[in-house]
Parts: C-alpha cells; structure tokens; sequence
C-alpha cells in the first residue's frame, strides 16, 4: 500500500505545477496501480477488521459490494489513463484527475482518520 | 402542617426555582439584530463555511449527499453517539417540516443562543457554541440564502438519548458553562488574513467542534485547542491540525490552503473520512478564504 501513496507524488506534482509534466513518469505510477489495485481487496481479509493502527474503516467489511465497486472505479480510470497516454499537461489533466478523484472517493467511507 | 414541613417545603420551591431559573433559554431580542437587509449572495459563502449540508442535507440511498444534492435540507441523518442518537432535522425552507415559517429572530436564535422558536434548547450537536462567533450579519445572510433552497417535506423523528441527557431543560446549565457569546470584532481587522481565518474556523467553519479534544462534561477543552482527539463517531483519531500536529508541522500555508482546494496533502494523500465532506465544503470558498484558514493555524500556539 505504501507504493501506491508513493506512486502519487511525482504525478500530484506535475499536475500542481511543480514539476514538468513527463508521460513516462506518470506511465510508471499507473502501472504500479495496476499491478497493485487488481489485488487491492486481498490486503482486507475477513477478520482482519481490528489490526493495530489501522485506518481501515470498518465500512470495507460491512459494505464490502461498496468498496469492491470502489476499487473497480479506480482500477477503471487508470487502465483508461494509460490507454490515453495523454501528451501534454493539458490533456493529462482530466485523465489523472480521475484517477486522483478515486483514490478521494474511497478514502471517503472506507478510511478512517488517524492522527 | 409543622414548621419543619414548611420549612422543607419552602427549600424545595426555592431549589426547583433556581433550578428553573438556571436552566431557563436566554435569547436575544428584536433589538438586538441590526437595521440590515440580508444578502442571498453572502450567505452562500456562509453556507459552506458552515458546513450545513454535511449534517442537514437528506442521505441518498444511505450514502452522504453529492453535488446538488447537498441543497436539499431535509435531514434525517443519524449521528450514534455515547449519548444516543442525534436524528438531524429539516432545515429546508417547508413552512411546516422545515424552518420556512421562521423569522429572522428565530433563526439568529437558534444559530447563536441554541434555542428553538417555541423555547426549547438545542442540543450542542448543532455546533452553536461556534456559531455564537458568527458576525449577527453573517448568520442573517446564511438565512437569505436558504431562503432561496427548495422546500423540503418531510420531518425527521426525536432523538433518542439516555437519561439524563433526554432532559432537555438541563442544557441550560451546559450553556452557562460552555455557551461563550462574546462575539469577535467584526470590522477593523477583517483585511488581515489571520483575522478572517479566525472568523471562519472558530465561527461558521466550527473546526474546534471535532479538532478540539471535549471535557467530560462534552464541552471543548480550551486549553487544547484544535489540538486533536478521539474521534468522538467512533473509531480513529482527528488530528491535531496546530502547528505541533503530526501532518500539518511540515506543511506550508500554501500546502495548508491546497489542502482544502483539492482534497491532496503535500504527499499527495487523500483526504479521508469525514473531512472529504468538509474538504468538499471548503473548496466552494474563495481562495482568499483558504489562504486565510491557512494563514490563521500557522499563527496558533503549538500545542502538543
């Protein structure tokens, strides 16, 4: 899971400004999602619900139809990023967004907040 | 009747009265709310600092409401908590579910002394005790504004609380402990960052509600302010967000300020948990609103 928070840098920055936009730099952070997210679900056994310092909200396993659709949203928008192998900033910045927007949308109900 | 039994009988009339007295809603008056005509336009700011349609805007289908959705205040969302559950109420502009057939006085009432239209005293689940720092023309352009959402019908059941917390008429002592409604100075200084920041998280934003840890009574510990807690829904910790926070000793104002524009930490992390929601708010805010966020948790005492 930490290769895919680390994954989002480089691509967070380009799409902030802060670093030039390079497609094969931000190919390489989709294709760590890919690789990763098709097995996301694994890292969430039953009964793993209450491991130590755990962000894991207890949503995943209560709504686990809601999280899986969650994952296949994310899983979706990056194999189109890649398809789209956008060019230039411009274009890229829908695409990823959309990536990014996923990564928002399940943090949302199936991550809880720790200090 | 013997003297002893007057006597015991008069300090039972005389504690029940002080009791009464103590626990009685104290309002504002007509007079007190200023010559002003409210503006629609303003109160939409408000709005969303404010956060109002995070708790008052319907669930959709057991989810939190998205985009347009948000304006549709007729309640119903539950918050479980230790004391029992809080059922959020219609706030839309329906004359009879929601609050269309208020006044201006009633609503200022309720936004700022916690009080209801017919007496009764809210519960502080309704983050009045940060309202109460509203400018009273802040609170009153927030009413314009909701004027202007559609009616909603439809009204939402009674909370269900514990003994003693389901008697009401007992939040009147709360009140008098941890109801401040010294208001901030509301011209002068309102150019400076640091102040507009303070305005919009201890007023409308009512950040220290979650971010502030609460005494056992449920009030904020002041002492600790916006330094972090239990989550008080359950499971996790809010973080302290003062500059000795764990996430925010590192960040920037700038990172602070995108943040909240975008929902992405300087790591590019997501915003998670309720805080998408207030995110969500917050990025409806003009930058200049962020950056005075921003600026106004840089200049807190770090408190560890």
């Amino acid at each position: 899971m930490e290769d895919v928070g680390a994954a989002a840098k480089p691509v967070g920055l380009m799409l902030r400004g802060e670093q030039e936009y390079d497609w094969a730099v931000a190919l390489e952070s989709l294709q760590t999602w890919r690789e990763v997210g098709g097995e996301f679900g694994k890292h969430f056994p039953e009964g793993s619900e209450s491991g130590s310092g755990t962000e894991a909200a207890p949503a995943i396993w209560e709504d686990r139809d809601g999280f899986e659709a969650a994952l296949t949203d994310w899983n979706e928008a990056t194999s189109s990023a890649i398809a789209a192998a956008p060019a230039t900033l411009d274009e890229a910045r829908p695409v990823l967004g959309a990536v990014f927007n996923t990564c928002k949308d399940c943090h949302d109900g199936y991550r809880i907040e720790t200090d | 009747m013997g003297g002893w039994s007057r006597l015991l009988l008069a300090l039972v009339v005389i504690v029940a009265a002080a009791g009464w007295w103590l626990t009685r809603p104290v309002t504002l008056g007509p007079d007190d709310l200023p010559d002003y005509t409210p503006d629609a336009i303003a109160g939409e700011r408000q709005f969303w600092a404010g956060g109002c349609a995070s708790c008052h805007a319907s669930p959709v289908d057991g989810k939190r409401a998205r985009g347009d959705d948000k304006l549709l205040l007729g309640g119903g969302l539950e918050l479980d908590t230790p004391y029992g559950v809080f059922r959020v109420p219609n706030v839309s502009p329906h004359p009879e579910d929601g609050i269309g057939g208020w006044s201006m006085l009633d609503f200022v009432n309720a936004m700022q002394r916690g009080v209801a239209p017919d007496g009764r005293h809210y519960y502080p689940s309704f983050p009045y005790t940060s309202y109460a720092k509203m400018p009273v023309r802040d609170v009153m352009d927030l009413k314009a504004y909701i004027d202007t959402l559609p009616a909603v019908p439809g009204r939402v059941d009674e909370h269900s609380l514990g003994f003693p917390w389901s008697v009401r008429r007992g939040l009147g002592l709360w009140k008098r402990r941890y109801l401040d409604t010294e208001r901030f100075v509301e011209v002068g200084d309102a150019d400076d960052p640091v102040a507009r920041g303070r305005l919009l998280v201890e007023g409308a934003g009512h950040c220290g509600e979650c971010h502030t840890p609460r005494d056992s009574f449920g009030g904020m510990d002041r002492s600790r302010w916006l330094a972090g807690g239990p989550d008080p829904e359950g499971k996790g910790r809010v973080p302290n967000i003062t500059p000795a926070g764990k996430n925010l000793a590192d960040w920037s104002a700038n990172d602070i300020a995108y943040y909240l524009e975008s929902g992405f930490t300087p790591e590019f992390d997501t915003v998670g948990g309720t805080m998408v929601a207030v995110q969500e708010n917050m990025a409806r805010l003009d930058k200049a609103d962020r950056d005075a966020i921003a600026a106004y948790l840089k200049a807190l005492p770090a408190v560890d």
